[in-house]
């Protein structure tokens, strides 16, 4: 007799989880979105991603998105609002209704907003899940922000200068991709002797006027021979473009310069930019594709760019953003002179361009030798470096770290800590007599908000006391709640004292409007764990700015004794 | 003249006395505003 084990019973079948991110902005974003989820795909192979994202952003991405999504639900919105200025409201309500029907077919465990704006958030309110992270709204037409990742996003991205974070790495940290290991250096592999330059941006404000571009050009074609350089950009650059190629200086090399300014999709560009040795222009979505190609690239940062967060995100990605003092603006401030497009010199740049293209990399060192000070002194210039999987931006200047780079660098382990549950470890800054004093401002700024929210867990311990009492006082609850709100508004007003204090005043701001639970008590535990968050990260960033202090003022008085010495 | 933004204008005012009311939001109300929304942000993306 013989034992069959023909008839085991069938291992139980693991049901897919269906994650949906939705991402409604534009190309750079969406490029961003790809690369932080290609990391997700990577240590969870097991997931089905599906992306909804807008067509007219998401079709002509379609080479790269099919490669990490399972399946992109494309919001057309030509379609939906076809005919509607004739037909009205009807045929549009139609086409959105029959949208959501077919993503509400797909059994979503978890929603990810990864787009802030108004239309992603009623979008995702929309949308049928288990679970919702990110921006969406409640039927009393509330927003809701419930992850703290997010309530940091929406609180300090394009809010001021002091984010820290890349957007790929927020939006890692939103979805909850934890990569320890580094994104290595790719190894460098045959390329033509092109550069690609695409002196272009989405706001005027954002990029040089051609003369300027002229410049850059000419010297790097005369300096460089057997280089060519490609211009690319879309159809409604055209004329912008032939600003440049057309220029009386560039005559002579046009036997050397590509214009092809609308005329590649962008799966051709993306193949011209993985050809190519190098990639130089604004903060653009053909940066992200270079990245996405491990190509180096250049980005010059103007107007409204914030350098931390929109740097091409690999580890070839270099950055020059001018010291200008409005600099980064927000993209509704007036400017007529554009001071920022005069203090980066076109010299460093095609300096820069030079040695990355004999030597491949860019040195603090080179900087201190080859670039003169008067070229560097209205600059900031960064290298992208990864630790521990996340992307920091180190600067190549060695003598010049400013108040913003260095209140980054304390929000960044901040954050990391409180938030993140994990520790960063970046170098004491060198700071200067203006820095040295900006710290001094911020501790006292923070003291301030610590004993606010010390005041803040008080009155909202005094509330849950009131309420567990035998005979709770509604006369009382109200006497305390007041005095919370008072400590609202006077955390708000630390900020026009302390303005670098303002990535922590905003975050508790949408932390306190997103308060957990549906009763009273529960509503004011969570405010006393708000209170508690926000005095833990003061006192963290208390401790680092002091530590700071303390290794400048040994590190003075040691080069001071050392000087002593040699008198 | 724009039959959608008639439409939508009217809608709104609907929606608006609903939340100042204090009366809870419907899937079609938020369809609405959704719309709307979008509709903004393509005449904003085609003026750039």
């Amino acid at each position: 007799m013989k034992a069959s084990n023909n008839s085991r019973i069938p291992e139980p079948e693991v049901p897919v989880v269906t994650l949906a991110i939705l991402q409604l902005t534009r190309f750079g974003d969406l490029i961003q979105t790809a690369q932080a989820l290609e990391e997700l795909k990577k240590s969870h192979p097991e997931y089905r991603v599906v992306l909804i994202a807008r067509s007219q952003f998401s079709k002509p991405l379609d080479f790269l998105l099919k490669r990490i999504f399972d399946k992109v639900y494309h919001l057309d919105t030509k379609r939906i609002f076809e005919s509607s200025e004739v037909n009205g409201l009807k045929n549009s309500f139609e086409g959105i209704s029959s949208f959501l029907n077919e993503i509400n077919g797909e059994a979503i465990e978890v929603l990810i907003n990864l787009s802030f704006s108004n239309s992603s958030a009623y979008l995702a309110s929309l949308i049928k899940s288990q679970h919702k992270i990110g921006t969406f709204f409640d039927l009393s037409n509330k927003m809701q922000i419930n992850d703290k990742w997010s309530q940091v996003v929406y609180s300090t991205v394009m809010r001021g200068s002091l984010n820290p974070f890349s957007l790929v790495d927020l939006f890692k940290n939103i979805i909850g991709i934890r990569s320890a290991e580094n994104k290595s250096t790719p190894a460098i592999t045959a390329r033509s002797n092109t550069i690609i330059i695409h002196p272009f941006a989405s706001q005027e404000r954002k990029a040089w006027k051609a003369e300027k571009w002229v410049e850059v050009i000419y010297r790097t074609l005369k300096e460089n021979e057997g280089t060519s350089i490609q211009i690319v950009g879309a159809k409604n650059e055209i004329l912008k473009s032939q600003l440049i190629t057309e220029n009386p200086l560039l005559k002579t090399f046009g036997h050397r310069i590509q214009n092809l300014t609308g005329k590649t999709t962008l799966a051709e560009l993306s193949m011209e930019l993985k050809k190519a040795k190098l990639f130089v222009g604004h903060d653009s979505m053909v940066g992200h594709l270079a990245a996405i190609n491990n190509t180096t690239t250049l980005t010059v940062s103007l107007g409204s760019v914030r350098p931390h967060e929109t740097t091409p995100y690999h580890p070839n990605a270099y950055n020059l953003a001018p010291r200008t003092k409005c600099f980064p603006c927000f993209p509704t401030d007036a400017c007529s002179f554009n001071q920022c497009h005069h203090d980066i010199p076109y010299q460093i740049v095609s300096a820069s361009i030079k040695q990355l293209l004999e030597h491949k990399e860019i040195t603090a060192e080179w900087v201190k030798v080859a670039v003169s000070s008067f070229h560097i002194s209205s600059v900031n210039f960064y290298r992208a470096r990864f630790n521990k999987g996340h992307m920091n931006l180190e600067s190549l200047i060695d003598n010049h770290v400013d108040s913003p780079d260095i209140f980054r660098s304390l929000y960044k382990v901040a954050w990391s800590f409180v938030i993140g549950d994990h520790e960063e470890n970046i170098p004491f800054p060198k700071l200067t007599a203006n820095t040295h004093r900006d710290l001094l401002d911020a501790l006292t700024g923070l003291q301030h908000l610590f004993e606010l929210s010390e005041f803040g867990k008080k009155y909202s311990r005094f509330i849950l006391e009131e309420i567990s009492s035998h005979t709770p006082s509604i006369a009382r609850i109200k006497e305390y709640s007041k005095k919370i709100d008072e400590i609202d508004q006077l955390q708000s007003m630390v900020q026009k004292t302390s303005p670098s204090l303002a990535p922590i005043i905003d975050y508790f701001a949408v932390r306190k409007a997103n308060l957990y639970g549906d009763s009273l008590v529960k509503l004011t535990e969570s405010s006393y764990y708000a209170f508690e968050e926000c005095a833990s990260l003061c006192s963290i960033l208390f401790e680092l700015i002091e530590n700071t202090i303390s290794e400048h003022k040994l590190t003075s008085s040691k080069i001071n004794s050392r000087s002593d010495v040699n008198k | 003249m724009d039959m959608l933004k008639e439409d939508l204008n009217r809608e709104f005012a609907r929606i608006k006395d609903k939340i100042e009311k204090a009366i809870a939001l419907t899937e079609e109300d938020l369809k609405i505003i959704l719309l709307s929304k979008l509709s903004e942000e393509d005449l904003h993306e085609s003026k750039q």
